[in-house]
């Protein structure tokens, strides 16, 4: 299933949230939104969910209109909202037996669906607990089995790792490739852009109601690769090798940041690689040589100016 | 065993999401167990003091006293605490900012607020219960028969549905936090208005012996208009808070001007019937005067319509001559809205009298004062009539984009508002006049018991017919426009496309 989002745009009287954006997820593909805090990545989440309307713009699920058939968007949309909405004086697993009655799921299947998605998410020993005396985390969980439970062809996350301890992080990048291993298409909202680059095929940056960037991870990630900064540790002598490396062919600077280097590097992966040939031809013993920002995290610096609206 | 398995699986799907949920949580919060036992207490303690009072006094009425009051707690809960609960959770379900996740699930708006109201009905239904046993006993005391507490039972359930219901929609209507409180403190009027009818209605039932009188005419003469209004207003506050929680892209009007029209042809079916029978014509008379009057507020939501009804209505538009036309007056949509509500306050002025007529009963008395009354309601009409046209065409002229259409009505009040208060004050400033002459833009003028019933009747009508015609050519656009639109791509650039 494939969603085009066309021209959307939001307005909260002045504030743009969102200006002209649009994009494509396709079906088995992961997208990355990352933009700063009040770019717009929740109201777009919203309006793709229908909870909220556009100012003027639609999405279109396989040709059909999201603002003329919101229902049909339902059925095949799930939403993983940043925080979960307060149920009181309910259970885990009421309350996934309330959203599987409320998508219309008969009693045969709703046991064993119910129990599947559990264990998919790790709730299996807690569906007794009330939602309100959740974690963080334990409440993630819910949400993501809850927006899971009509099967749906596209997942929208907003955050979803937010809250969850290493391990369940770890977890929830398996569940991420095993959906989108099942077809579904994935568009996912992260700060932490390290993980975000592990999994996703394509990303889109926001700022300010604007998408600044969006492709693979390759293109996008292509004009940072360009000139970038890298971290080189060695055994010793690290002052020398501070000195020296400015002689060295498409370097432009180095400086001594505690017992590491950092270069800057002018040109891509070949400049790269011949860099640290060239160092370690002149008898340094590296241990470690790496890039200082992942090139997300450099993209995202670049593109983005952290002004909020 | 497998029949029962079969039927059990039956029942659970047929069950409504939300009446389940609903249940469990009351259950298992602290609210409604809290209300619970304080009502229990109160029910008991009731009791015990009638118990007292029988063994130390001879009170003859001491059975049907002692009802009144437990039936008072029971209301208290019934139309009060628990519908106000209801509808509180409702709306913080609903509120713009956490707007509830089961709102973006498949389930239709009907079923929504249809689970809600049959989960409130089931928490009262509870308290019920809880005071049956109690109520059952003040039959041992004097003064009442189980008939008569059956039938009050059942009938003070109808003022419980009506608060309910009231409750519900008030959390249905897209407002934000302060209208919400503004318009839920204003509700609490109606809400106590029905709780005290409530209440007066079981102490004078149980005076006047409603269980002897429970299959006599003269009973049901009196209370057939009655329900049938009870009736019209849970039927549309239902659809009225369908329609406030469908998407904008549906056919939201369409609902409603259907139930409208439905119940406008049953009850005055009954009312015709009722007139013959009882050789009695006033309550058709009131029934003439209410009607007109409520459709005037048709109009005002007309105009307070988009424009068009949207590329998703459209494309269920029939292509045949009369389905077109039929559908132009009931598919939402502002011009289309306002062509039924007039066309059906024309009808009710004037279809009553002609059908009475045909019935050879064209003598029988719609009321003593209903042609004064219904002069009021025609000028009324008139007045909501040109009014809101005015207020439709300043908004589309001067305001398209900053009023949205939705507050048209609140334009037009404004307008009217204005229109009634400064003629007089301009009048007396600059000629020194208070002739009431000045007072002809007032839209209440008409409704006075004055000479200027007529001059007023004139002039609204000059007025409505002077802004019909500015709408026609308006009018004409908006039929024009509205054809079956074709499957097919859309054209993104083509904002028209939605609704507005
Ligand atoms: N209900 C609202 N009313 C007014 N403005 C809003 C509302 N919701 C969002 N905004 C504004 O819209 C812009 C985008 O907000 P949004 O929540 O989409 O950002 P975000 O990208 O999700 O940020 P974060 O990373 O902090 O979650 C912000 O400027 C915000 O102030
Ligand atoms: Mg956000």
């Amino acid at each position: 299933m494939k969603l085009e989002v066309r021209h959307l745009r939001r307005l909260y009287g002045e504030t743009k949230a969102l200006d002209d954006v649009s994009f494509t997820i396709g079906s088995g593909e992961i997208v990355g939104f990352v933009g700063p805090n009040g770019a717009g990545k929740t109201t777009t989440m919203r309006i793709l969910s229908t909870l909220d309307e556009p100012t003027s713009g639609d999405a279109l699920l396989e040709g059909v209109s999201l603002l003329e058939h919101p229902e049909r968007a339902r059925a095949v949309i799930g939403y993983v909202p940043d925080s979960l909405p307060v149920h009181r004086d309910i259970t885990i697993h009421e309350y996934l037996d309330f959203f599987a009655r409320a998508y219309g799921i008969g009693l045969r299947r709703r046991e064993s669906l119910i129990q599947s998605l559990e264990e998919f998410t790790n709730l299996m020993g807690i569906r007794e607990k009330m939602l309100g005396e959740l974690s963080k985390g334990m409440k993630q969980r819910v949400s993501l089995a809850r927006a899971l439970i009509h099967d749906p062809q596209i997942l929208l996350m907003d955050e979803p790792a937010a809250g969850l301890d290493p391990r369940a992080r770890i977890e929830l990048r398996e569940l991420v490739r095993v959906l989108a291993g099942r077809g579904k298409g994935i568009l996912i909202s992260s700060h932490i852009l390290t993980e975000l680059a592990e999994i996703c095929d394509s990303a889109l940056i926001i700022e300010q109601g604007r998408l600044l960037r969006s492709g693979t991870l390759e293109e996008i990630t292509a004009p940072e690769r360009m000139g970038r900064a890298m971290l080189v540790r060695v055994m010793a002598d690290h002052a020398r090798l501070a000195e020296e490396a400015l002689l060295l062919p498409n370097v432009r600077e180095a400086r001594l940041i505690g017992t590491d280097v950092e270069i800057d590097l002018d040109g891509d992966d070949q400049a790269c690689a011949a860099l640290l040939a060239a160092i370690i031809g002149k008898g340094f013993a590296v241990v470690e040589f790496r890039p200082r920002l992942s090139n997300l995290e450099a993209v995202f610096m670049n593109v983005t100016k952290g002004d909020v609206q | 065993m497998r029949i029962l398995h079969a039927a059990y699986e039956w029942i659970d799907d047929a069950l409504n999401p939300i009446v389940v949920k609903e249940l469990r949580q009351a259950v298992q919060g602290k609210f409604i167990t809290g209300i619970l036992i304080l009502f229990l207490f109160f029910q008991i303690g009731t009791l015990a003091f009638s118990l007292i009072d029988k063994a130390a006094t001879n009170n003859f009425d001491l059975g049907r006293e002692t009802f009144v009051v437990l039936m008072t707690f029971v209301l208290l809960a019934g139309t009060l605490a628990v519908p106000v609960y209801s509808g509180y959770r409702f709306a913080t379900e609903r509120s713009d900012l956490d707007s509830d996740l089961l709102f973006i699930t498949t389930i239709t708006p009907r079923a929504i607020v249809r689970g809600k109201f049959l989960a409130a009905f089931a928490l009262v239904m509870l308290f019920y219960c809880a005071s049956l046993p109690y109520m059952t006993i003040t039959y041992f005391f004097r003064g009442i028969d189980l008939l008569s507490i059956f039938v009050l039972v059942v009938l003070s359930l109808v003022g419980v549905g009506l608060n309910i219901a009231i409750c519900l929609f008030i959390a249905c209507l897209p407002l934000n936090f302060a209208l919400r409180i503004v318009v839920g403190l204003g509700a609490l009027m109606p809400l106590f208005w029905v709780f005290g009818l409530s209440v007066a209605m079981t102490s004078e039932f149980l005076r006047m012996g409603i269980g002897a009188r429970l299959l006599t005419w003269g009973l049901w003469e009196d209370m057939t208009p009655v329900l049938l209004f009870l009736v019209f207003c849970l039927g549309m506050l239902y659809v009225l808070s369908v329609a406030a929680i469908s998407p904008p892209a549906t056919n939201r009007a369409y609902g409603i001007r259907r139930f409208v029209t439905g119940f406008w042809a049953l009850s005055l079916g009954i009312m015709l019937v009722y007139s013959v029978k009882a050789a009695n014509a006033r309550p058709l008379g009131a029934w003439i005067i209410i009607a007109t009057g409520l459709l005037c507020m048709a109009i005002l939501g007309a105009v307070s319509e988009r424009t068009w009804c949207g590329r998703r209505v459209a494309r269920t538009i029939p292509t045949n001559f009369l389905g077109r036309r039929l559908a132009f007056l009931f598919y939402s949509g502002s011009a289309g809205g306002l062509a039924w509500a007039i066309g059906l306050i024309v009808m009710t002025q004037v279809l009553p009298v002609v059908l009475l007529d045909a019935w050879g009963l064209g003598g029988l008395d719609l009321g003593y004062s209903f042609e004064r009354e219904r002069e009021g309601i025609v000028a009324l009409t008139l007045y909501v009539i040109g009014y809101s046209l005015l207020g439709a065409w300043i908004r589309r002229t001067f305001f398209p984009d900053r009023i949205p259409v939705a507050f048209t009505w609140f334009l037009v009040a404004l307008v009217a508002g204005l229109g009634g208060a400064l003629p007089p004050i301009i009048g007396f400033i600059l000629f020194g006049s208070d002739e009431e002459g000045w007072l002809l833009g007032n839209p209440f003028l008409g409704m006075q018991n004055g000479s200027w019933r007529e001059t007023s009747l004139l002039f609204a009508a000059g007025f409505a017919g002077l802004m019909l015609l500015v709408h026609l050519p308006w009018m004409k656009a908006q039929w024009d426009r509205f054809q079956p639109v074709g499957e097919g791509a859309i054209d993104l650039d083509d904002v028209s496309a939605l609704p507005s």
